[in-house]
């Protein structure tokens, strides 16, 4: 016992030492992203592409829908406003059992119409799909099918329907900034090597007020759960992912929000709706196609705020959420095992894939284990206390000094909350989040590895939408009964 | 509204705004060169190509490139000469955005010299390609018998494709024939143009051409388009409707049926 003491501690030492290093590395090189981006990406770019609307690529965005009723009007609006030359709206009706059908046939006039659709990637079927009277609405196409219980599913349906070069990847739960689409195609068009995804940061919109699908004012979320997962969105986003993607190294495009090669994914072979983590197992899968065909690639991460979802409200929500990602991401290293360590996958199997499988994947289990190990520690006596208290301290304060990093490069990139009072918020609530959200975090992590181990059937998962508009559903609505 | 532009260039002179630029483009600072291209550019008209030239020979990709798609708009001697060595060796789209933005301002002021001649000189197939995209936007009729030529020659396939979709573009009926007689020997991605530049060219050969290939093809992507073009051409609607009593599969008739909803409006007109 004397010597698994003797070198648990060290392997904790290291683990610490090292997760802070690379930490460190990837907020430099997030840092010299920023910085590029705010060189090469002006608002003068963006101007040209929309007062050239013969030479923008055209992109379809592309939402799911499963009993989204209390939102799916202000989203659908939300993303008709997009400013943006060439674009196209999917929403795919997951075969909801709610009035979502009922209410986007009634707010947007739509008809059913005759659509040759062909099955490029494999879906459940597809019932009606849908167009509008108007021409206001004419960029909004309804797909709806048979339910297939995974948003992979949906996805591929509407893929099936999108006629651009390039789509979204989007919930329908997630409010988008006006103009995501020129921010979002700029790193597309400014690469000689083929960019097969681009992803951006992502917020919570749970503080947000939207009107008519637009932000009458951003702040940031008023409730703890949320509010703390809105600095560790943008940890992610604006230090780990924007490091990751100047050395090429994005594993992982989010699922609710990601710009992709439409003929990519489709070669690809589609979402797949079997996987807990579809948005990681699609970056993946691209990938390994790319290299096993031996096609350059690249994937790019932006630093612009330009998608707002709703985070998680409450605990038991919270639980479901992390539980998911925890099955998912097991997953994916049993799906894709054989990046690890890999020469053939170039930098994602030597260097992103044994990353995350030794800090992401093994971390909440160090983590519960060490904290067992410190019980165990103490019960025995063998804690020097005043090194113990330097330590922890030491660790503590990496990580809010990484937090405070994260959001001095939010402000840097734009001010998006109008008074500095919001980043002290967050601020404050970063400063907490070690205490108070990272264990809760780790919980339900290991629960959800459990869960997958224990091979239980999952699918769509449930979200109770609070809804950001002042409208209710009900007055949204007319009242008669869905039509085609 | 419109601008007074006496006094707002006075005051940029009063305020040595340009030479302040002029200064900040000469130093060796990456982002300084940056914010002092676009404030130049945005400046304009008192800033000569000779003041950008400066940062067109620098190592920052994204600085050269910027400075020499200003050059090419602001420059009043030699703006073109860029499009001589393929613009630049990190040419890409967005440099394409920049180059289609400012041909456009310099054909507003006066018809652009024939781009045929950038397109000859040209090393990249990018460049190549683009410079023949613009030509079908600039609608440089007097290029078309050039491009029929260099169809004909051995080139790559994605040039071969871009030119079927120009001489569409500019209604060069005269490629109908060499299109007809070439398309089965061109990939996928040559075809698909062809048929859209038949499409668009029209005539009696075209439409029986199009119906012929419609028969064969087995691509439903393909089908619909196919479909489409020969709806847009077939004036009495004659081969459409035989097409029309003809098929036998429900993605057919489904196919048939969404054609002619979204072409009514074309026809209505």
């Amino acid at each position: 016992m004397e010597y698994i003491t003797y070198y648990y501690q060290y392997l904790i030492y290291f683990y610490a030492t090292l997760i802070s290093v690379v930490y460190v590395i990837l907020a430099i090189l997030g840092y010299i992203n920023i910085s590029r981006s705010k060189i090469k990406y002006t608002t003068r770019e963006e101007d040209k592409l929309k007062n050239n609307p013969e030479i923008a690529p055209g992109i379809s965005v592309v939402a799911p829908a499963f009993n989204e009723e209390v939102i799916i009007i202000d989203n659908v609006n939300s993303l008709l406003s997009l400013d943006y030359p060439n674009f196209e709206v999917i929403i795919v009706n997951d075969g909801s059992t709610d009035r979502t059908l009922e209410l986007l046939i009634n707010n947007f006039q739509l008809r059913e119409i005759q659509f040759p659709y062909i099955e490029k990637l494999r879906s459940k079927p597809v019932r009606r799909v849908f167009k509008s009277n108007l021409n206001k609405y004419k960029r909004l196409i309804i797909v709806d099918k048979v339910n297939g219980g995974t948003k992979a599913d949906a996805m591929n349906a509407g893929l099936n329907v999108a006629k651009y070069d390039y789509f979204i990847n989007t919930d329908v739960d997630c409010i988008l900034a006006r103009d995501t689409l020129t921010k979002i195609i700029l790193p597309v068009l400014d690469s000689k090597i083929p960019v097969i995804a681009v992803g951006a940061t992502m917020r919570m919109v749970n503080g947000c007020e939207v009107n008519e699908g637009e932000f009458s004012s951003v702040t940031p979320p008023r409730s703890y759960f949320p509010l703390f997962q809105e600095t560790e969105y943008l940890r992610s986003y604006l230090v780990a992912k924007l490091g990751w993607s100047i050395i090429n190294c994005i594993p992982n495009v989010s699922g609710g929000f990601g710009l992709f090669r439409t003929s990519t994914v489709i070669k690809a072979g589609g979402f797949d709706p079997q996987s807990h983590a579809e948005d990681m197992d699609m970056t993946l899968r691209m990938i390994a196609n790319e290299r096993e065909n031996e096609r350059k690639y690249r994937i790019v991460q932006i630093p612009d705020s330009l998608c707002w979802t709703e985070g998680p409200p409450n605990l038991k929500i919270l639980a479901r959420q992390r539980k998911r990602w925890g099955r998912g991401l097991l997953q994916i290293f049993v799906v894709h095992r054989k990046f690890l360590f890999n020469l053939k996958y170039g930098r994602t199997g030597w260097i992103v894939m044994p990353y995350a499988l030794i800090f992401e994947l093994l971390a909440p289990i160090i983590e519960f284990t060490g904290f067992l190990f410190l019980v165990y520690l103490m019960l025995t006596n063998q804690v020097n206390f005043s090194t113990f208290w330097l330590m922890l301290l030491f660790v503590y304060l990496i990580g809010v000094t990484i937090s405070l990093i994260t959001i001095s490069y939010d402000l840097s990139v734009k001010k998006v909350y109008r008074s500095y009072t919001d980043y002290l918020w967050l601020i404050l609530f970063s400063s907490l989040e070690a205490l108070f959200y990272h264990p809760l975090i780790v919980v339900f992590s290991l629960k959800g590895y459990l869960e997958f181990l224990f091979l239980k059937e999952f699918t769509w998962g449930k979200m109770t939408r609070q809804g950001y508009s002042k409208t209710s559903a009900n007055e949204i609505i007319g009242t008669t009964s869905p039509k085609a | 509204m419109k601008l007074n532009t006496h006094n707002y260039k006075e005051i940029l002179s009063a305020l040595s705004l340009p030479e302040f630029w002029e200064d900040q483009l000469s130093t060796n600072d990456i982002n300084t060169n940056s914010i002092a291209l676009r404030m130049l550019h945005g400046i304009k008209d008192n800033i000569t190509g000779g003041v950008i030239s400066l940062r067109t020979q620098t190592e920052n990709k994204d600085i050269r490139k910027f400075a020499k798609s200003i050059y090419l708009e602001v420059d009043s001697t030699d703006a073109f000469k860029y499009l001589e060595d393929d613009f630049d060796r990190d040419f890409n789209a967005l440099d394409e955005l920049r180059i289609h933005s400012a041909l456009k301002k310099k054909n507003q002021e006066k018809p652009l010299p024939p781009l045929m001649q950038w397109v000859n000189m040209a090393q990249k197939i990018e460049f190549k390609i683009f410079l023949i995209k613009e030509i079908g936007f600039f609608q440089q009729i007097d290029c078309a018998p050039q491009l029929l030529d260099l169809y004909l020659q051995n080139v790559d396939y994605s040039i071969k494709a871009q030119i079927a979709d120009t001489l569409g573009l500019l209604d060069y009926d005269i490629a109908v024939p060499v299109f007809i007689e070439s398309f089965n020997y061109n990939p996928q991605e040559v075809k698909d143009k062809i048929i859209d530049a038949l499409g668009k060219l029209g005539g009696e050969q075209a439409l029986s051409f199009l119906e012929s290939i419609y028969y064969q093809t087995y691509n439903k992507e393909t089908l619909i388009k196919i479909l489409l073009n020969i709806r847009l051409i077939d004036h009495d609607g004659s081969v459409y409707s035989k097409i029309e009593n003809s098929v036998s599969t429900d993605f057919e008739k489904i196919a048939i049926s969404y054609i002619e909803k979204n072409t009514s409006e074309i026809f209505e007109l």
